[in-house]
C-alpha cells in the first residue's frame, strides 16, 4: 500500500511532528507511514486523512494482490 | 496533550516529595537509613524518568497503535526465546553440565526476558514493522 502523506502534509503545510500530535501518534510512526514501511489501521487512516483534509481514496493507494 | 504534561508533572512532583522525605527521614532519623535511602533513590529515578520522558517526548504521544504492535510482537519473540533457553538449561542441568542454583535460575529467566523484549522492540523498531509484504 502506497501513500501521498508527505505530498498532503506539504500542501498543509504541517511538519511530522505537527501532523503526528494533531493524529495522536508518535512522529516515528508519521515518519514509517511516509515511507511506506507502516500499513495503518483505518482509523489512524481516518485520523490522518482528516487532519490532512482529504479522503482515505486520495490519501492510500491500494494495490491488487496478484495470486 | 495537556493530560500527558499532567502526567509528567505528577511524576516529577511525586519524585521531589519523596525526595524530601527521604532527606527529611534522614536528617530526623526516622525509620533509619533503609527508609531514607529508599524514598531517596525512587524519589530520584521518578524524577530523572519524567524529565527525560518530557524532553525526549514533550507533550506528544509516547504510545499508539504502531508502538502497542511492536510491544507484543517483541512480547511474543521474548516469550519464545525464553521458552527455548529454559529448555536448553533444563536439559544442562539434567545431564550435569550445568547447575544452577533456584536465584540464578530466576535471575536468568528475567535477564533473558527483559533483554530479548528490548532488542526484539528496537529491533522492529527500525525496521518499521509491516504486517503485509
Amino acid at each position: 500500500m502506497k501513500n501521498r502523506i508527505k505530498e498532503f502534509r506539504a500542501k498543509a503545510d504541517l511538519t511530522q511532528e505537527q501532523l503526528a500530535e494533531q493524529a495522536g501518534v508518535t512522529r516515528m510512526t508519521i515518519v514509517f507511514l511516509e515511507q511506506n514501511k507502516y500499513n495503518p489501521s483505518l482509523k489512524l487512516a481516518h485520523r490522518v486523512a482528516k487532519v490532512l483534509g482529504t479522503s482515505i481514496e486520495k490519501l492510500f493507494e491500494f494495490e491488487e494482490e496478484e495470486d | 496533550m495537556k493530560q500527558k504534561n499532567k502526567y509528567h508533572k505528577t511524576t516529577l512532583l511525586a519524585g521531589l516529595i519523596l525526595i524530601i522525605l527521604g532527606i527529611i527521614y534522614s536528617l530526623t532519623g526516622i525509620g533509619g537509613n533503609f527508609i531514607s535511602l529508599l524514598f531517596i533513590n525512587i524519589g530520584l529515578i521518578l524524577a530523572i524518568v519524567s524529565m527525560l520522558k518530557f524532553n525526549r517526548l514533550g507533550a506528544g504521544s509516547e504510545q499508539d497503535e504502531r508502538t502497542r504492535q511492536l510491544s507484543t510482537i517483541s512480547l511474543s519473540y521474548s516469550w519464545l526465546l525464553t521458552f527455548i533457553v529454559l529448555n536448553v538449561v533444563f536439559w544442562l542441568d539434567w545431564l550435569n553440565f550445568l547447575n544452577l542454583t533456584l536465584s540464578q535460575g530466576v535471575s536468568l529467566i528475567i535477564s533473558v526476558m527483559i533483554i530479548s523484549a528490548s532488542i526484539a522492540k528496537w529491533w522492529l523498531n527500525t525496521k518499521g514493522y509491516q504486517d503485509e509484504k
